[in-house]
């Protein structure tokens, strides 16, 4: 009986494109239906979905696919994305907000882009993100949706054409949108609000400027459970979804006193109920059928103004004094490629000073943004890098940003006692550091991290061997959990050079079989610079 | 001490709580305690349309209390409806604001019911009327009333029979006919 009417509810799906009386069929799949083919239970264990519910959710579902085939997406979406981006049309077309809190891995950006890519509106798009994401952003709208043309909005010679293509989206910044006219007085289709915490305090200028932004529907993005501080729930569902909650001051009565003050379950549970229409979260354990065992991802960083400049001046310097040849060429060359990789990571350790400071490296903001939400989530993370210093300095910069006590450092130089200390604890302690850094090389074998779901590469080795292996301490047999695995790179230099070499799979044969660095030594001089010169913007 | 919320700090709670603590007389010595036990035990106090009931713990033994509350009748609710009418957006938080209050009030209507009309019933054996579990079950709807005032406004409309709401998109599993699981309705 079950299998018959989700039968019948397909052909229907499939004939509607040719008869137009889809919802009578519907109704009539949904009246035969027995309770076995519906029999999805909810979140307590208390109910199971009506069939009504369902058969729409399927349509809606096949529908949401159709359109994202038309729109000319370039991923095969998960079923929970697919979802999630039919959840997300249906408040855009509503001419509503929401806000999607997926935790982080489950790929919130691809289903938003599909989101743009599937509306054909009158006026732009917008996307508002911290600075260390604007080229990923664009990155990916890109790779995933090619019809869609991308504006960077930022830098000094920014500037919106007056005539803009059809489908065009604006990716910006939110020191922009605090402070840029053209940005705040125009009108836009979706605006979507990625890293949403940024709008976690009502009081704010840039929330402010985010409410009042003339929109068709405002979407916000965020990782961390948003959910456990009702604050900055409040705010962010103020710009997506103004009135939602009711006014702040009542909302403080109902909810934040009573759930902080005696954790009332009642109000949580009334609160979850208001909140259940605007607010979309799903954990990798909500979605584990769905995920692979393991997904990888390249994070696009950008540089920061200090970087930029200490990068052109480092290649600068090395050139116009001259590389030499022979042996003495080589050891040159590798000493330009680790002083550019140092750069990258942070303009501290180029310059030998004792901290990692937030605001200076692209890639170390982007770090703590991503493990933040790890550790908000109650996940643990291994941090790869190359080098001792950057290990050692990551250490105490991710402690103080993260405010966590102290995040250890595995390398080569520690006793064989005190690693495996440090190991035990991390696999096996409760209050252990949730992030364990290790040197690349200090982790090679017989190092069982299982305990870990995200692996972040912070610098490249260039040798996927290697990384692979690193990789592998997390992605053992006993890892239950799905693991994601973050390769950071900062765009436009020696970094996305060979990156992309090992993705296109072209270009010089040892860049992508053996040490990619020793090819780089062999290169001439004029070669080199190209592959070494900073590119920004493609 | 950790601050308690403040009991009655919506204006449907509030009309609540003087029912439960009239401004004039000697007040109840009993009250401290009540209050107590209601802020311990607010989960387990359940409204549904014009009844309340709750489970009290009083030291070791469990009570188990019923009121009902009289509706009210059929010309007020027309008049409370009609006041309702302009606040509608406001309802799907479960929040009614606190100047629909005033001008409920000023219709000469009352959302509160003083403990003697109520009809209570409680498993203690005192004779003592209202008992204290039933005064901590008022408190208790204080405190429920405060998070979703739209609760004292269902539990004096006659034929609420509806009570919260119900999801149509879910199906409670008590409502399920073990029997056509597998075969649907014949």
């Amino acid at each position: 009986m079950s299998a018959r009417a989700w039968r019948q509810a397909s052909r229907i799906v499939l004939r509607s494109a040719r008869s137009g009386s889809e919802e009578d069929a519907f109704a009539a799949v949904v009246a035969a239906m027995p309770p076995a083919g519906h029999a999805v239970l909810n979140a307590d264990e208390s109910a199971i979905a009506a069939p009504g519910a369902l058969v729409r959710e399927y349509a809606r579902a096949l529908s949401t696919l159709k359109a994202l085939r038309a729109a000319n997406v370039t991923a095969t979406l998960r079923p929970y994305q697919v979802h999630g981006v039919s959840w997300l049309l249906q408040k855009v077309d509503a001419g509503q907000g929401g806000v999607l809190a997926d935790e982080m891995g489950l790929g919130k950006t691809l289903q938003v882009i599909a989101v743009l890519a599937t509306r054909q509106p009158q006026s732009l798009q917008l996307v508002v993100c911290p600075t260390s994401l604007l080229a990923n952003w664009r990155r990916e709208i890109q790779h995933f949706a090619p019809g869609l043309n991308v504006l960077e909005y930022h830098g000094p010679d920014r500037r919106l054409p007056a005539r803009p293509e059809p489908r065009t989206v604006v990716v910006t910044s939110y020191a922009l949108l605090r402070s840029d006219e053209a940005v705040r007085s125009r009108h836009w289709d979706v605006a979507v609000f990625d890293e949403a915490q940024q709008l976690k305090n009502t009081d704010t200028q840039v929330t402010r400027a985010a409410s009042a932004l003339p929109s068709t529907s405002r979407i916000a993005l965020t990782g961390t459970p948003v959910e456990n501080d009702l604050d900055e729930l409040w705010s962010i569902l103020s710009v997506t979804n103004p009135g939602a909650l009711g006014a702040r001051g009542r909302f403080r009565q109902r909810f934040v006193n009573p759930i902080r003050q005696r954790r009332s379950a009642s109000a949580a549970a009334t609160l979850a109920t208001v909140v259940a229409p605007h607010l979309l979260r799903r954990r990798k354990a909500d979605v584990a059928q769905d995920l692979p065992p393991r997904i990888d991802a390249t994070v696009v960083c950008t540089l920061s103004p200090e970087q930029v400049a200490l990068y052109r001046e480092a290649v600068e310097r090395a050139f116009s004094a001259g590389l030499g040849s022979g042996f003495g060429r080589s050891g040159r060359v590798l000493a330009l490629l680790t002083e550019l990789k140092q750069i990258c990571n942070h303009p501290a350790l180029e310059a030998g000073e004792p901290a990692l400071e937030p605001g200076r490296s692209g890639k170390f903001d982007r770090t703590c943004e991503m493990l933040g939400e790890v550790v908000a989530d109650g996940e643990r993370a291994l941090v790869f890098t190359q080098y001792r210093r950057t290990g050692e300095l990551l250490s105490s910069g991710l402690a103080s940003a993260l405010r966590i006590d102290a995040v250890p450092f595995l390398h080569g130089g520690l006793a064989p006692a005190q690693r495996d200390e440090l190991i035990r604890a991390f696999q096996e302690d409760d209050h252990a550091s949730p992030l364990l850094i290790l040197s690349l090389r200090a982790a090679g074998f017989g190092l069982n991290l299982t305990r870990a779901s995200n692996v972040v590469h912070f610098d490249r080795w260039w040798n996927p061997a290697v990384e692979e292996q690193a990789t592998a301490r997390a992605h053992r047999i006993g890892q239950r959990r799905t693991l994601n695995v973050y390769k950071l790179v900062t765009e436009g230099t020696v970094e996305d050079y060979i990156d992309r070499m090992h993705q296109e799979k072209q270009g010089l044969a040892e860049l992508i079989s053996g040490d990619p660095t020793a090819a780089l030594t062999k290169l001439p001089d004029r070669e080199l610079r190209e592959v070494l010169d900073l590119r920004m913007r493609p | 001490m950790t601050a308690r919320p403040k009991l009655g700090a919506t204006a449907w709670g509030y009309a609540w709580l003087r029912t439960v603590e009239p401004t004039a007389g000697r007040p109840d010595p009993r009250l401290p305690r009540a209050r107590a036990i209601a802020h311990r035990q607010e989960s387990a106090l359940a409204v549904d349309a014009s009844t309340i009931t709750a489970t009290i713990a009083d030291g070791r033994r469990e009570h188990s209390v019923r009121l009902r509350v009289p509706p009210w009748t059929d010309a007020e609710a027309a008049t409370a409806e009609a006041l309702l009418a302009s606040e509608r957006e406001h309802l799907t938080t479960g929040d009614i604001p606190d100047h629909v209050h005033r001008r409920l009030t000023a219709a000469g209507l009352t959302v509160a019911v003083p403990p003697d009309e109520i009809e209570a019933i409680c498993t203690c054996r005192t004779r003592e009327a209202p008992c204290m579990h039933v005064l901590a079950t008022l408190y208790g709807l204080v405190l429920s009333v405060d998070e979703r005032p739209l609760t004292a406004w269902e539990l004096r409309m006659p034929h609420a029979a509806s009570g919260r709401r119900r999801d149509p998109d879910w199906l409670a599993l008590s409502e399920l006919e073990p029997g056509t699981f597998f075969t649907g309705p014949a």
